[in-house]
């Protein structure tokens, strides 16, 4: 069963040219595809007609590398909960469809072209200090410090964010709240993120108001958006972690 | 461009925390103003409720330290929400063309996405309300042998004008609205919550938000209906 879809893209040349939207169509889209392989197809119509393809990011295309990223109809990474866009199937969108593609927006995210944006903000705010400071070389044994399994899990769930962008993309007011969260909290709860557990904060919270991203005001859209379900239980856990860094008033 | 490091509570997640616990406070408030609101049914024509009124202006002193905090958390709150908001816009100059929800877990409401709009109609709706009673004429009583102010007569004397009462009630459903995503909303931004307490806490803020509000505009439909004037 072929389906054809009408595509509405966002296309633009360069981060400081005036994006528009175009519309495109497509035919011949197996149900299995996912919505990657859609835009391959249509890429492939374009450059046989001599037109410049559209341009996305994606990489592992199996859900873990956090590279792809779109809004479709107005959801980060689609309908479909839980899903990447590389993993979200054409199945989902009936046969006739209109679908609106969009690059993730936010100041902090800016268009590097069509689809493409610069997530770079991210890495900045790790290199802010979402990492910890161990010697290499004598590296202690793995087992040597138990830790609980329901706190393993947790710093789990929280250590399951692949850095997509998909909670700035879909939060109203592109608040990066939740990936900081999420990396503060997976060192927070373990006991190797302790000794840096205030600057940790601190910083990471600067840099992420530094890069432009806005307030969270609690929506939870981002846990929504959130391919691996991301909960803004983590955004409660960094407000007391911060709160914690700033009523003890360590060096930043 | 590089801007200066914000730090502390100048931060965006600070400024969550000042607006939580501002927030937080003005609720428990509330609560205390409903509670010597809900004496205006007690059907004595007026004594219990000028009572409680008489007896919370003997605190003098005390009452001006009130008075004054809650000034400055109602400012606080105001001035910070005004800051937060205006990040927020600036966060997206790109707008989408098409946005909408993805459900689930998530907690976006007309509530949660309006709380600009209804602060401000509940900061327009607060300095007329005190204009109206606080500072509004003073009828006297002599209750016990004692004379007083006569609240009471204020209250159902404005609450009789159609104007007045069902104004004062529409108003308190934006109130509603605004409670119904700050209460929980302020436990989130002051980092107390957990997945033990999120249903608790999300279940709490509506209930007392519809208690509050509901109380808040119970009083004026219900004086204008059935109290007689005293």
């Amino acid at each position: 069963m072929a389906m054809k879809y009408h595509l509405r893209i966002w296309r633009q040349a360069g981060p400081d040219e005036p994006g528009r939207f175009e519309d495109y169509t497509v035919d011949n889209i197996e149900p299995d595809m996912s919505f990657l392989e859609m835009l391959d197809i249509l890429n492939e119509q374009l450059t046989k007609e001599g037109k410049e393809p559209v341009a996305f990011d994606s990489d592992c295309r199996e859900g873990i590398c956090g590279m792809c990223g779109l809004v479709i109809d107005g959801m980060a990474h689609g309908p479909r909960r839980l899903t990447t866009t590389c993993e979200l199937r054409m199945r989902h969108f009936p046969d006739g469809a209109t679908i609106t593609v969009e690059p993730f927006r936010a100041d902090a995210f800016p268009v590097l072209k069509d689809l493409v944006v610069d997530r770079s903000a991210f890495d900045r705010i790790i290199a802010a200090g979402g990492y910890i400071s161990v010697n290499t070389g004598s590296a202690p044994d793995a087992n040597a410090i138990p830790i609980p399994k329901p706190i393993a899990e947790e710093a789990m769930d929280a250590a399951a964010c692949i850095g997509c962008g998909a909670c700035v993309a879909a939060c109203p007011n592109a608040s990066a709240a939740l990936f900081t969260a999420a990396k503060i909290s997976h060192l927070a709860l373990l006991p190797q993120g302790h000794p840096e557990r205030e600057r940790r904060v601190q910083r990471m919270v600067a840099q992420m108001d530094l890069e432009g991203f806005g307030n969270c005001s609690n929506h939870g859209e981002c846990e929504a958006a959130c391919p691996k379900g991301i909960s803004i239980l983590n955004i409660a856990r960094m407000r007391r972690e911060f709160i914690r860094a700033n009523t003890r008033g360590s060096a930043v | 461009m590089r801007m200066a490091k914000p730090k502390g509570w100048n931060t965006t997640v600070g400024k969550k925390v000042i607006m939580g616990l501002t927030g937080l406070f003005l609720v428990l408030y509330l609560i205390v103003h409903l509670a010597g609101n809900l004496t205006a049914f007690v059907p004595d024509g007026g004594r219990t409720m000028n009572l409680y009124s008489h007896t919370l202006h003997k605190l003098g002193p005390l009452l001006w330290v009130v008075r004054i905090l809650l000034l400055l958390g109602f400012i606080y709150h105001i001035v910070t929400g005004v800051q937060v908001t205006l990040r927020n816009r600036g966060a997206r100059a790109n707008r989408y063309a098409k946005y909408a929800s993805k459900g689930g877990p998530s907690k976006m409401t007309p509530a949660s996405r309006w709380m600009i709009i209804t602060g401000i109609l509940i900061a327009i709706f607060v300095p007329l309300h005190v204009n109206m009673f606080s500072l509004g004429p003073y009828y006297e009583t002599v209750i016990n042998g004692e004379p007083m102010r006569d609240i009471y007569r204020l209250v159902v004397e404005r609450f009789k004008e159609p104007g007045v009462a069902f104004g004062y009630a529409a108003f308190m459903l934006f109130l509603c609205a605004h409670l119904i995503h700050g209460i929980w909303s302020a436990f989130q931004s002051l980092g107390a919550n957990d997945r033990r307490w999120m249903p608790f806490l999300y279940g709490l803020g509506t209930v007392l938000s519809l208690l509050i509000a509901g109380g808040f505009f119970v009083l004026p439909i219900y004086t204008y209906f059935f109290i007689p004037l005293p």
